[in-house]
Protein backbone atom coordinates (compact mmCIF):
# COMPACT_ATOMS: atom_id res chain seq x y z
CA UNK A 1 0.00 0.00 0.00
CA UNK A 2 1.09 3.32 -0.79
CA UNK A 3 0.72 6.72 1.23
CA UNK A 4 1.21 9.80 0.84
CA UNK A 5 4.44 11.40 2.18
CA UNK A 6 2.57 14.35 2.87
CA UNK A 7 -0.47 12.20 4.42
CA UNK A 8 -2.66 13.49 1.73
CA UNK A 9 -5.78 11.48 0.29
CA UNK A 10 -4.22 7.83 0.46
CA UNK A 11 -6.25 5.64 -1.52
CA UNK A 12 -4.98 1.98 -0.89
CA UNK A 13 -2.76 2.07 -3.83
CA UNK A 14 0.50 1.71 -5.06
CA UNK A 15 2.05 5.00 -6.35
CA UNK A 16 2.28 5.05 -9.47
CA UNK A 17 -1.66 3.67 -9.81
CA UNK A 18 -2.18 7.05 -7.52
CA UNK A 19 -0.89 8.67 -10.31
CA UNK A 20 -3.10 7.16 -12.70
CA UNK A 21 -5.57 7.46 -11.10
CA UNK A 22 -5.47 11.56 -10.50
CA UNK A 23 -4.30 11.46 -14.19
CA UNK A 24 -7.74 10.49 -14.62
CA UNK A 25 -9.51 12.41 -12.79
CA UNK A 26 -7.48 15.62 -14.33
CA UNK A 27 -8.65 14.23 -17.48
CA UNK A 28 -12.28 14.76 -16.79
CA UNK A 29 -14.16 17.32 -18.75
CA UNK A 30 -17.78 17.88 -18.31
CA UNK A 31 -18.77 17.24 -21.55
CA UNK A 32 -17.48 14.03 -21.45
CA UNK A 33 -20.50 12.82 -18.31
CA UNK A 34 -24.05 11.84 -19.24
CA UNK A 35 -25.87 14.41 -18.26
CA UNK A 36 -28.49 12.32 -17.03
CA UNK A 37 -26.26 11.75 -14.12
CA UNK A 38 -26.65 14.14 -11.18
CA UNK A 39 -24.36 15.45 -8.55
CA UNK A 40 -23.51 11.93 -7.04
CA UNK A 41 -23.74 9.63 -9.77
CA UNK A 42 -21.00 12.33 -11.43
CA UNK A 43 -18.82 11.67 -8.71
CA UNK A 44 -19.28 8.04 -8.66
CA UNK A 45 -18.78 8.00 -12.41
CA UNK A 46 -15.14 10.11 -11.79
CA UNK A 47 -13.96 7.72 -9.15
CA UNK A 48 -15.18 4.81 -11.55
CA UNK A 49 -13.15 5.99 -14.71
CA UNK A 50 -9.96 7.08 -12.51
CA UNK A 51 -10.36 3.15 -10.67
CA UNK A 52 -10.54 1.95 -14.38
CA UNK A 53 -7.18 3.94 -15.39
CA UNK A 54 -5.54 3.17 -12.04
CA UNK A 55 -6.02 -0.46 -11.82
CA UNK A 56 -7.86 -1.93 -14.53
CA UNK A 57 -11.04 -2.79 -12.47
CA UNK A 58 -14.78 -2.48 -14.23
CA UNK A 59 -17.27 -1.60 -12.61
CA UNK A 60 -15.82 -0.05 -9.17
CA UNK A 61 -19.08 1.03 -8.16
CA UNK A 62 -20.17 -1.84 -7.28
CA UNK A 63 -17.98 -2.03 -4.42
CA UNK A 64 -20.24 0.62 -3.08
CA UNK A 65 -22.86 -0.54 -0.28
CA UNK A 66 -25.86 1.37 0.15
CA UNK A 67 -27.90 0.23 3.08
CA UNK A 68 -26.33 -3.28 3.31
CA UNK A 69 -26.89 -3.73 -0.26
CA UNK A 70 -23.77 -3.44 -2.86
CA UNK A 71 -24.99 -1.04 -5.71
CA UNK A 72 -25.99 -2.58 -8.77
CA UNK A 73 -26.35 0.85 -11.03
CA UNK A 74 -24.44 3.61 -10.55
CA UNK A 75 -26.90 6.19 -10.15
CA UNK A 76 -28.71 4.94 -7.19
CA UNK A 77 -26.82 6.78 -4.98
CA UNK A 78 -27.68 10.31 -3.58
CA UNK A 79 -25.08 12.99 -1.74
CA UNK A 80 -27.58 12.00 1.58
CA UNK A 81 -25.61 9.20 1.37
CA UNK A 82 -22.11 10.22 1.73
CA UNK A 83 -22.76 12.43 4.86
CA UNK A 84 -23.71 12.06 8.35
CA UNK A 85 -24.80 8.80 9.71
CA UNK A 86 -25.63 7.67 6.39
CA UNK A 87 -21.85 7.33 5.37
CA UNK A 88 -20.78 6.48 9.02
CA UNK A 89 -23.38 2.88 8.01
CA UNK A 90 -22.37 3.30 4.63
CA UNK A 91 -18.71 3.88 4.66
CA UNK A 92 -18.65 5.61 1.31
CA UNK A 93 -16.86 9.16 1.90
CA UNK A 94 -13.68 8.86 4.50
CA UNK A 95 -13.34 12.67 5.47
CA UNK A 96 -10.45 13.81 6.80
CA UNK A 97 -10.66 15.05 10.53
CA UNK A 98 -9.63 18.40 11.75
CA UNK A 99 -6.89 16.53 13.92
CA UNK A 100 -5.38 14.98 10.41
CA UNK A 101 -7.18 11.10 10.97
CA UNK A 102 -9.81 10.19 8.95
CA UNK A 103 -13.09 8.72 9.32
CA UNK A 104 -16.47 8.14 8.10
CA UNK A 105 -17.46 10.36 10.53
CA UNK A 106 -18.21 14.07 8.80
CA UNK A 107 -19.27 15.63 11.98
CA UNK A 108 -16.13 16.86 12.14
CA UNK A 109 -14.45 17.02 8.85
CA UNK A 110 -12.18 19.29 7.52
CA UNK A 111 -14.41 22.11 6.16
CA UNK A 112 -11.17 24.10 5.49
CA UNK A 113 -10.24 26.27 1.99
CA UNK A 114 -6.60 26.40 2.57
CA UNK A 115 -6.76 22.95 3.43
CA UNK A 116 -3.24 20.38 3.39
CA UNK A 117 -5.61 17.50 2.40
CA UNK A 118 -7.36 18.54 -0.72
CA UNK A 119 -6.08 17.31 -4.40
CA UNK A 120 -6.99 16.16 -6.99
CA UNK A 121 -9.76 13.49 -6.97
CA UNK A 122 -10.59 14.38 -3.32
CA UNK A 123 -14.72 14.65 -3.04
CA UNK A 124 -16.45 17.40 -1.25
CA UNK A 125 -20.16 17.21 0.76
CA UNK A 126 -22.47 19.83 1.22
CA UNK A 127 -25.82 19.46 3.21
CA UNK A 128 -29.13 21.08 3.00
CA UNK A 129 -28.99 24.09 5.37
CA UNK A 130 -32.27 23.31 6.82
CA UNK A 131 -34.85 20.55 7.64
CA UNK A 132 -37.16 22.57 5.59
CA UNK A 133 -34.26 22.39 2.46
CA UNK A 134 -33.79 18.90 2.71
CA UNK A 135 -37.37 18.33 1.48
CA UNK A 136 -36.41 19.27 -2.22
CA UNK A 137 -33.11 18.05 -2.17
CA UNK A 138 -30.33 15.56 0.12
CA UNK A 139 -27.20 17.17 -0.44
CA UNK A 140 -24.83 18.54 -3.33
CA UNK A 141 -21.34 16.77 -3.76
CA UNK A 142 -18.27 17.54 -6.13
CA UNK A 143 -15.01 16.51 -7.08
CA UNK A 144 -11.82 18.46 -6.91
CA UNK A 145 -10.10 18.18 -10.61
CA UNK A 146 -6.85 20.47 -9.66
CA UNK A 147 -5.40 22.51 -6.44
CA UNK A 148 -3.11 25.51 -6.95
CA UNK A 149 -0.57 26.21 -4.19
CA UNK A 150 1.46 29.09 -3.46
CA UNK A 151 4.89 29.42 -3.02
CA UNK A 152 3.97 28.70 0.77
CA UNK A 153 1.93 25.82 0.42
CA UNK A 154 -1.28 27.84 1.04
CA UNK A 155 -4.39 26.80 -1.40
CA UNK A 156 -4.79 30.17 -4.41
CA UNK A 157 -7.98 27.72 -6.10
CA UNK A 158 -9.42 24.94 -6.28
CA UNK A 159 -11.29 23.31 -9.33
CA UNK A 160 -13.85 21.30 -9.24
CA UNK A 161 -16.56 19.32 -11.65
CA UNK A 162 -19.74 18.56 -10.27
CA UNK A 163 -23.49 17.38 -11.58
CA UNK A 164 -26.72 18.48 -11.48
CA UNK A 165 -30.29 17.30 -10.92
CA UNK A 166 -32.70 17.14 -13.98
CA UNK A 167 -30.33 16.11 -16.48
CA UNK A 168 -28.53 19.41 -16.52
CA UNK A 169 -24.91 19.43 -17.96
CA UNK A 170 -21.90 18.79 -15.77
CA UNK A 171 -20.11 22.35 -14.91
CA UNK A 172 -16.72 22.67 -14.06
CA UNK A 173 -15.62 25.84 -11.83
CA UNK A 174 -12.92 27.16 -9.70
CA UNK A 175 -13.43 28.15 -5.79
CA UNK A 176 -11.01 31.44 -5.06
CA UNK A 177 -10.24 32.73 -1.75
CA UNK A 178 -12.69 35.26 -1.79
CA UNK A 179 -14.83 33.74 -4.38
CA UNK A 180 -18.67 34.40 -4.50
CA UNK A 181 -21.23 32.49 -5.71
CA UNK A 182 -20.01 29.22 -8.14
CA UNK A 183 -16.44 30.46 -6.64
CA UNK A 184 -17.21 30.22 -3.37
CA UNK A 185 -16.76 27.01 -1.17
CA UNK A 186 -18.87 28.03 1.14
CA UNK A 187 -21.73 30.10 -0.44
CA UNK A 188 -21.69 27.56 -3.56
CA UNK A 189 -25.71 27.18 -2.92
CA UNK A 190 -27.64 29.64 -0.42
CA UNK A 191 -29.39 26.88 0.98
CA UNK A 192 -26.53 24.04 1.18
CA UNK A 193 -24.01 23.91 3.89
CA UNK A 194 -20.19 22.68 3.32
CA UNK A 195 -19.78 19.42 5.18
CA UNK A 196 -16.17 18.69 4.69
CA UNK A 197 -13.32 17.02 2.40
CA UNK A 198 -12.95 13.40 2.10
CA UNK A 199 -12.34 10.61 -0.33
CA UNK A 200 -14.13 7.84 -1.83
CA UNK A 201 -11.38 4.84 -0.69
CA UNK A 202 -13.13 1.17 -1.52
CA UNK B 1 -47.71 107.07 6.20
CA UNK B 2 -43.83 106.32 5.17
CA UNK B 3 -43.95 104.40 8.20
CA UNK B 4 -46.46 102.56 6.33
CA UNK B 5 -45.01 101.95 3.52
CA UNK B 6 -41.29 101.26 5.18
CA UNK B 7 -43.26 98.60 6.91
CA UNK B 8 -44.73 96.95 3.55
CA UNK B 9 -41.39 96.97 1.98
CA UNK B 10 -40.06 95.12 5.36
CA UNK B 11 -42.51 92.86 5.02
CA UNK B 12 -42.06 92.23 1.28
CA UNK B 13 -38.32 91.51 1.91
CA UNK B 14 -39.02 88.95 5.27
CA UNK B 15 -41.20 87.02 2.26
CA UNK B 16 -38.89 87.24 -0.20
CA UNK B 17 -36.02 85.96 1.78
CA UNK B 18 -38.37 83.17 3.92
CA UNK B 19 -39.33 81.90 -0.10
CA UNK B 20 -36.00 81.85 -1.47
CA UNK B 21 -34.61 80.09 1.70
CA UNK B 22 -38.08 77.58 1.19
CA UNK B 23 -36.87 77.09 -2.09
CA UNK B 24 -33.30 76.45 -1.58
CA UNK B 25 -34.24 74.42 1.00
CA UNK B 26 -36.56 72.29 -1.10
CA UNK B 27 -33.32 72.62 -3.92
CA UNK B 28 -31.37 70.85 -0.82
CA UNK B 29 -33.16 67.94 -0.47
CA UNK B 30 -33.85 67.31 -4.00
CA UNK B 31 -30.50 67.66 -4.41
CA UNK B 32 -29.93 65.23 -1.50
CA UNK B 33 -31.90 62.80 -2.99
CA UNK B 34 -30.28 62.72 -6.42
CA UNK B 35 -26.95 62.21 -4.54
CA UNK B 36 -28.25 59.78 -2.75
CA UNK B 37 -29.90 57.53 -5.11
CA UNK B 38 -26.43 57.84 -7.12
CA UNK B 39 -24.82 56.22 -4.43
CA UNK B 40 -27.90 53.68 -3.83
CA UNK B 41 -26.86 52.69 -7.37
CA UNK B 42 -23.03 52.19 -6.57
CA UNK B 43 -23.99 50.26 -3.76
CA UNK B 44 -26.53 48.47 -5.75
CA UNK B 45 -23.60 47.08 -7.91
CA UNK B 46 -21.39 46.23 -5.64
CA UNK B 47 -24.22 44.26 -4.02
CA UNK B 48 -25.50 42.16 -7.78
CA UNK B 49 -21.13 41.24 -8.29
CA UNK B 50 -21.25 39.95 -4.88
CA UNK B 51 -24.67 38.38 -5.12
CA UNK B 52 -25.63 37.34 -8.83
CA UNK B 53 -24.32 34.19 -8.68
CA UNK B 54 -26.99 33.16 -6.14
CA UNK B 55 -27.83 29.65 -6.78
CA UNK B 56 -30.38 27.72 -4.58
CA UNK B 57 -30.37 23.74 -4.69
CA UNK B 58 -34.05 23.14 -3.90
CA UNK B 59 -34.73 25.37 -7.36
CA UNK B 60 -32.78 22.65 -8.94
CA UNK B 61 -34.62 20.33 -7.55
CA UNK B 62 -37.98 21.94 -8.99
CA UNK B 63 -36.37 22.45 -12.09
CA UNK B 64 -36.79 26.56 -10.93
CA UNK B 65 -33.12 27.15 -11.07
CA UNK B 66 -33.19 28.80 -15.33
CA UNK B 67 -36.07 30.90 -14.02
CA UNK B 68 -34.17 32.34 -11.44
CA UNK B 69 -31.38 33.02 -13.67
CA UNK B 70 -33.64 35.04 -15.74
CA UNK B 71 -35.13 36.54 -12.78
CA UNK B 72 -31.87 37.72 -11.54
CA UNK B 73 -30.34 39.40 -14.62
CA UNK B 74 -34.16 41.01 -15.60
CA UNK B 75 -34.05 42.34 -11.50
CA UNK B 76 -31.20 44.18 -12.27
CA UNK B 77 -31.66 45.74 -15.82
CA UNK B 78 -34.96 47.03 -13.73
CA UNK B 79 -33.31 48.37 -10.98
CA UNK B 80 -30.73 50.11 -13.76
CA UNK B 81 -33.52 51.50 -15.33
CA UNK B 82 -35.36 53.00 -11.98
CA UNK B 83 -32.02 54.44 -11.00
CA UNK B 84 -31.68 55.95 -14.54
CA UNK B 85 -35.01 57.20 -13.97
CA UNK B 86 -36.30 55.53 -17.08
CA UNK B 87 -39.24 53.52 -17.85
CA UNK B 88 -39.05 49.74 -15.81
CA UNK B 89 -42.35 48.97 -16.85
CA UNK B 90 -41.54 46.30 -19.14
CA UNK B 91 -39.06 44.57 -16.69
CA UNK B 92 -41.99 45.16 -14.03
CA UNK B 93 -44.08 42.76 -16.75
CA UNK B 94 -41.48 40.04 -17.32
CA UNK B 95 -40.20 39.89 -13.62
CA UNK B 96 -44.00 39.36 -12.22
CA UNK B 97 -44.59 36.63 -14.99
CA UNK B 98 -41.42 34.81 -13.40
CA UNK B 99 -42.21 35.10 -10.06
CA UNK B 100 -45.79 33.52 -11.08
CA UNK B 101 -43.38 30.66 -12.79
CA UNK B 102 -41.15 30.03 -9.80
CA UNK B 103 -43.98 29.66 -7.07
CA UNK B 104 -45.66 27.34 -9.57
CA UNK B 105 -42.54 25.21 -9.91
CA UNK B 106 -41.47 25.41 -6.23
CA UNK B 107 -44.94 25.41 -4.72
CA UNK B 108 -44.40 27.74 -2.62
CA UNK B 109 -46.56 31.42 -1.69
CA UNK B 110 -46.07 34.25 -3.86
CA UNK B 111 -44.76 37.47 -4.71
CA UNK B 112 -41.54 38.31 -2.21
CA UNK B 113 -43.02 35.68 0.17
CA UNK B 114 -41.30 32.87 -1.74
CA UNK B 115 -38.26 31.40 0.19
CA UNK B 116 -35.41 31.86 -2.60
CA UNK B 117 -37.06 35.14 -4.31
CA UNK B 118 -37.47 37.08 -1.27
CA UNK B 119 -33.78 35.29 0.57
CA UNK B 120 -32.13 37.29 -2.88
CA UNK B 121 -33.65 40.32 -2.55
CA UNK B 122 -32.84 40.41 0.97
CA UNK B 123 -29.57 39.72 0.88
CA UNK B 124 -29.06 42.29 -2.24
CA UNK B 125 -30.58 45.27 -0.22
CA UNK B 126 -28.75 44.09 3.43
CA UNK B 127 -25.91 44.94 1.58
CA UNK B 128 -26.15 47.60 -0.37
CA UNK B 129 -27.16 48.82 2.51
CA UNK B 130 -24.52 47.89 4.81
CA UNK B 131 -21.94 49.53 2.21
CA UNK B 132 -23.92 52.96 2.26
CA UNK B 133 -21.86 55.96 4.71
CA UNK B 134 -23.94 56.02 8.24
CA UNK B 135 -24.89 59.61 7.37
CA UNK B 136 -26.90 58.76 4.44
CA UNK B 137 -30.23 57.09 4.14
CA UNK B 138 -32.02 54.49 1.09
CA UNK B 139 -35.50 56.19 0.31
CA UNK B 140 -38.91 54.18 0.99
CA UNK B 141 -39.51 54.37 -2.75
CA UNK B 142 -35.60 52.80 -3.66
CA UNK B 143 -36.20 49.75 -0.85
CA UNK B 144 -39.77 48.86 -2.13
CA UNK B 145 -38.10 48.59 -5.49
CA UNK B 146 -35.80 46.40 -4.27
CA UNK B 147 -38.09 44.00 -3.23
CA UNK B 148 -41.25 44.81 -4.77
CA UNK B 149 -40.77 42.47 -7.34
Amino acid sequence: MFTDPDGRAPRNMTEPQRNLYKASVQSQHPANIPNKYDCADTVIHIYNSAMKAATGQDNSYENISKNGQKLTNLQDIQAGDMFGTSNAKNKIVNYYQNDGTQSYDSSKADRSFNSPNIEIGTVGIYKPATAEDAKYFSGHSITVTGVTRDKNGNVTAINYIEGHMNNHDQEEHTFTINGTGDSSLYNKYSDCKFVGWGEIEL
Amino acid sequence: MKKNIILSVIILITSLLISCSKKEHEKDIHMQLIFDKKDVMENYFAAYEIHKEMKFKGLEACEASSLFEDYKIIKNKLLIQYFNNQDYSNEKEILNNLVNKINIATDLTDGIDNYYIFSYNSKILEETIKSLPSSYYISIDDIKIFINY
